[in-house]
């Protein structure tokens, strides 16, 4: 199961441990500040919501300078077993970007599951060291379907403002849902879930070293379990606060969460052509839902975008597009920024050509993937001039509405799809 | 006297017949050489274009644009198709070449010496060519992509210049493959290449520092006060 991949202190300290029944695991990177109270925070949830389970709190550090795993072995209680490893950083994993600011985060994620496997737990919880936001309700949340009820993965799902994470609810969201036939609305991780069944069964037979390196975890294992015949959960973990920046350079964010859905579309063909309507996944937790705060969004910029790339990209887009949907983002007038208006459904046709696209590889992959920023800037504009007058629950209707493009319009995808491989 | 001339004329008869006797058969051994040219180049061009075909190669060329270059420059056939015909055009010009050689003519003496001696570096330009116009689609196309993301409004001007950039170098390197006037090819790429940094620099640097601080102002002043503070995963 992956031995040869792990560091030798690490393959020394399992010489003799004792199986645990609860993992947690932290992976940080300069985390001093938020870490340490994160971990006493999970820790002391642990022991009040589960007394009877032993429990093992693993930290996996990139090389912190600021003495992160010292700073958490301090906050615990001295009874509480604490294993600190430096993982290390491979060069394919330096290209992902992810929240948690971790470098080689994969890595660590990959020795978090060996360990879990070799110590035989029943449920194996992953943070991010850098959350400010924790609870001590979180481990109970995210734990308790995995031990009471068999689950296999508890994903998480944070509250977030009306148009934070539009790249997950406009695209990532809906299209795994019409794909796979679960809707989860959050797929930026920061704290996972997971049974040691879904460990050792499906976590870690995945390549970690290609796909998952290429693309980062949360992606990875957000589609995997949607797409995977195993049960999943949602958390409801309230608002996320963390330290650190959000991920930058638009392009590379969409070429990797995209393109990770792509990627596994292939490897998962037979599943998605079959699956005809989604529901929402259980949820545990209080519902996150959307906030009504608006956040700073320059619509203009981004309409601009899109209008250079109908500028510059045109060739391009002729290459990816089919026919008629090249035709129709011809035709989108962009004389006046506050009339703008992409249509829902054309925003699915150019999602599912860029799938076929990249299916057919009619471009390098990556330049594909980079293509589509300027058109998903601009179907993001026009959502957001169409909908910034309302209320919360119009934008929820209009995401929802979304969803149902993707799934009555799956048909053209699955036809195509199908046409390219004959 | 009658001797003498019936003797001359025989003479000069047998002298043709001679001369006839030696050229009939190297003339059968040319048109035997260019009839096989013919054959066998019809069989390796049906052969190569059926192979090129099974590995879909016009897929893959199709993919890193390289026909939609070879189109633009007046090529429109698949380039299976072209290679095929090279094949078949290499093949016939060997056999030719040995036909002539068979003709024993002074003039052509050594010329099949010469043409294989010639064909390594022809193969090699050729394939320095084609990885020189593969390499410049790609990163033009990457040049752009990134440009345009990045709302730089000279995005194509940048793609343009990577791509002609590196089909000049390409180009210089082609020629001198081919050993054509190679030093001239060295010193022109060098003055052109020379010239056009020195340009650059002069007019960024004298002409043009007011364009270029205004420019880096409003990038600066754009990336503090536009910068959206969303996140979009």
């Amino acid at each position: 199961m992956g031995e040869w991949h792990i560091p030798d202190p690490v393959r020394e300290r399992l010489e003799g441990a004792e199986p645990a029944d609860i993992l947690l695991g932290l992976v940080t990177f300069n985390d001093g500040a938020t870490a340490p109270g994160l971990t006493r925070t999970l820790a002391e949830g642990i022991t009040r919501a589960f007394p009877q389970r032993r429990v093992i709190v693993v930290n996996c550090d990139a090389g912190s300078q600021d003495g992160t795993p010292q700073s958490i072995q301090e906050k615990l209680e001295p009874e509480m077993q604490y294993w600190a490893f430096r993982h290390p950083v491979l060069g394919a994993s330096l290209k992902v970007t992810s929240e948690s600011g971790v470098p080689g985060r994969e890595e660590a994620v990959r020795i978090l599951a060996v360990l879990a496997e070799k110590l035989k737990v029943s449920a194996c919880l992953v943070v991010d060291g850098n959350l400010k936001s924790s609870e001590p309700t979180w481990p109970q949340v995210l734990v308790e379907p995995i031990l009471d009820k068999g689950v296999d993965c508890v994903l998480p799902w944070f509250r977030r403002n009306r148009y934070e994470g539009t790249l997950t609810n406009t695209l990532l969201a809906p299209l795994t849902g019409a794909l796979y036939g679960k809707r989860v609305p959050y797929h930026l991780g920061g704290a996972y879930a997971f049974s040691g069944r879904f460990i050792r069964s499906i976590l870690l037979l995945q390549p970690w070293d290609e796909g998952i390196a290429l693309y980062g975890f949360d992606g990875w294992v957000t589609t995997l379990a949607v797409a995977e015949q195993v049960d999943v959960y949602r958390a409801g973990l309230g608002p996320r606060v963390q330290q650190g920046k959000p991920m930058g350079d638009l392009s590379s964010v969409v070429a990797q969460a995209v393109g990770c859905v792509f990627h596994l579309m292939e490897r998962y063909q037979e599943r998605w052509e079959s699956v005809t309507s989604s529901v929402a996944v259980p949820t545990v937790g209080t519902p996150a839902g959307l906030g009504a705060e608006p956040g700073s969004i320059n619509v203009h910029r981004m309409v601009a975008g899109f209008r250079q790339g109908l500028r510059d990209l045109l060739p391009l887009w002729q290459l990816i597009l089919s026919a008629e949907t090249f035709q129709q983002v011809l035709e989108l007038g962009v004389e006046d920024t506050d009339t703008f208006r992409f249509p829902a459904n054309l925003w699915v046709q150019v999602v599912y050509d860029f799938a076929l696209a990249y299916h057919d590889r009619l471009l390098h992959r990556e330049h594909l993937l980079k293509a589509l920023t300027p058109l998903y800037l601009g179907y993001i504009a026009s959502f957001v001039i169409g909908t910034r007058t309302q209320g919360v629950e119009y934008v929820e209707r209009e995401l929802a509405r979304l969803n149902d493009h993707f799934e009555t319009m799956k048909p053209y995808l699955v036809q195509r799809w199908r046409w390219s491989d004959e | 006297m009658s001797n003498v001339w019936g003797d001359a004329m025989m003479e000069a008869f047998r002298d043709m017949m001679k001369r006839m006797a030696l050229l009939l058969p190297k003339l059968l051994a040319l048109i035997s050489f260019v009839l096989l040219g013919l054959v066998v180049g019809f069989v390796v061009k049906a052969i190569l274009v059926r192979v090129l075909k099974a590995v879909r190669f016009d897929v893959f060329v199709e993919r890193w644009g390289l026909q939609a270059t070879l189109a633009k420059a007046g090529f429109k056939q698949p380039l299976s198709q072209i290679i095929g015909r090279a094949a078949f055009w290499t093949v016939f010009v060997i056999f030719a070449i040995m036909g002539v050689d068979a003709l024993d003519l002074p003039a052509t003496a050594g010329l099949m010496g010469q043409l294989v001696g010639f064909v390594p570096s022809v193969i090699t330009a050729g394939l320095l060519l084609l990885v020189g116009i593969l390499l410049s689609n790609f990163f033009a196309e990457a040049a752009l992509i990134a440009a345009v993301n990045a709302q730089i409004q000279e995005a194509r001007l940048i793609g343009g210049l990577v791509r002609w950039g590196i089909l000049l170098f390409t180009a210089a390197m082609v020629l001198t493959q081919l050993g054509i006037a190679k030093e001239v090819v060295v010193a022109a790429f060098s003055i052109l290449f020379g010239g056009v940094v020195l340009a650059v620099s002069i007019s960024v640097g004298l002409g043009g520092r007011n364009i270029a601080r205004d420019m880096l102002q409003r990038r600066w002043r754009k990336d503090k006060e536009e910068r959206d503070e969303m996140a979009h995963l």
